[in-house]
């Protein structure tokens, strides 16, 4: 089932979701980008100029290799730098999921 | 949509952008249509789930543009260090040397004028004491009046000489403080 949602906050969530499937393996921008929108309703569009900013800022690195289809794809996989972001991300989304939910769902209350 | 349209138009959108760099962004969007056409889907779905390539190209241009503020502060920064390198590498070279000869030079005549004046105060005072306490001081056969005069002239020849490097120290540690305030400048001037 892909979720909609606000486009901002989609923006972060997907830097979030990018950063976790490439600490997993490498992939190849549109393998990478059907396992997102599987999920979430995204423009798959943006999804590359996210993956060549994470680069440049040395979160991943790039090289070329030909997939098992056949022709030569990039692959994307994650550096020691980015391993270290992806964690800061996951811990601030895991707090901020927890106190959207203790709000939303009223657990202070009882 | 087809596939050429999407390119052609993430291409304008582009165009601000160095050619090698739109060169490298478009063949992410070419290799993400053959992968997608090799799964069996059509050019317009590609398309269509990829979204407006007009929106993309601007979070292109944005990225770029956050990018080159990046890199400016970065240069100047590595300019300032440069900057200070190369004066540390000329103020080691050029100007250590002769700043110690200086030192050394002032340092010298500081000792001379000290010595003057207190030449001149011993051989001053030599002359009461000689006259009043013989078994102690013993004078030469000159004149006590030739060697007090000669003492008093001596001693504040020498007096005199001590004002006179005072000034010359002050003088020397202003252009000292000047000198390190431009090679400051120079520094800052890079940043």
């Amino acid at each position: 089932m892909a979720v909609s949602m606000n486009i901002q906050f989609k923006k972060g969530v997907l830097e979030l979701c990018v950063l976790v499937l490439l600490s997993e393996r490498d992939y190849y921008g549109y393998e990478l980008i059907s396992r997102i929108s599987e999920r979430i309703e995204i423009a798959e569009g943006t999804v590359y100029p996210l993956l060549r900013r994470l680069t440049k800022e040395g979160y991943f690195r790039t090289y070329l290799q030909e997939s098992k289809e056949g022709p030569v794809r990039k692959y994307y996989a994650i550096t020691d730098k980015g391993r270290e972001y992806k964690n800061v991300l996951l811990d601030e989304w895991s707090r901020f999921v927890d106190s959207v939910n203790s709000l939303v769902m009223g657990e202070d209350k009882s | 949509m087809n596939r050429m349209e999407f390119i052609r138009s993430l291409e304008k959108s582009l165009s601000k952008l160095p050619p090698t760099e739109v060169e490298d962004i478009v063949r992410d969007y070419e290799e993400h249509f053959d992968a997608g056409m090799q799964k069996g889907k059509t050019e317009e779905e590609i398309a269509q789930a990829l979204g407006n390539p007009r929106m993309i190209g601007k979070v292109y241009r944005m990225d770029s543009l956050l990018q080159e503020e990046k890199k400016h502060t970065f240069q100047s920064t590595t300019r300032a260090v440069f900057a200070s390198l190369g004066l540390g590498l000329f103020n080691v070279i050029f100007v250590l040397g002769p700043y110690a000869g200086l030192l050394g030079v002032l340092a010298g005549l500081w000792a001379a004028s000290a010595a003057l004046a207190a030449c001149g105060f011993a051989v001053t005072i030599s002359v009461p004491f000689g006259l009043l306490l013989p078994s102690i001081v013993r004078l030469s056969g000159i004149s006590p009046v030739f060697l007090l005069f000669t003492g008093i002239g001596v001693c504040a020849t020498g007096i005199l000489a001590v004002i006179g490097m005072m000034k010359l120290s002050a003088l020397f540690f202003e252009m000292t403080v000047r000198y390190l305030r431009f090679n400051l400048r120079v520094i800052k001037k890079e940043a």
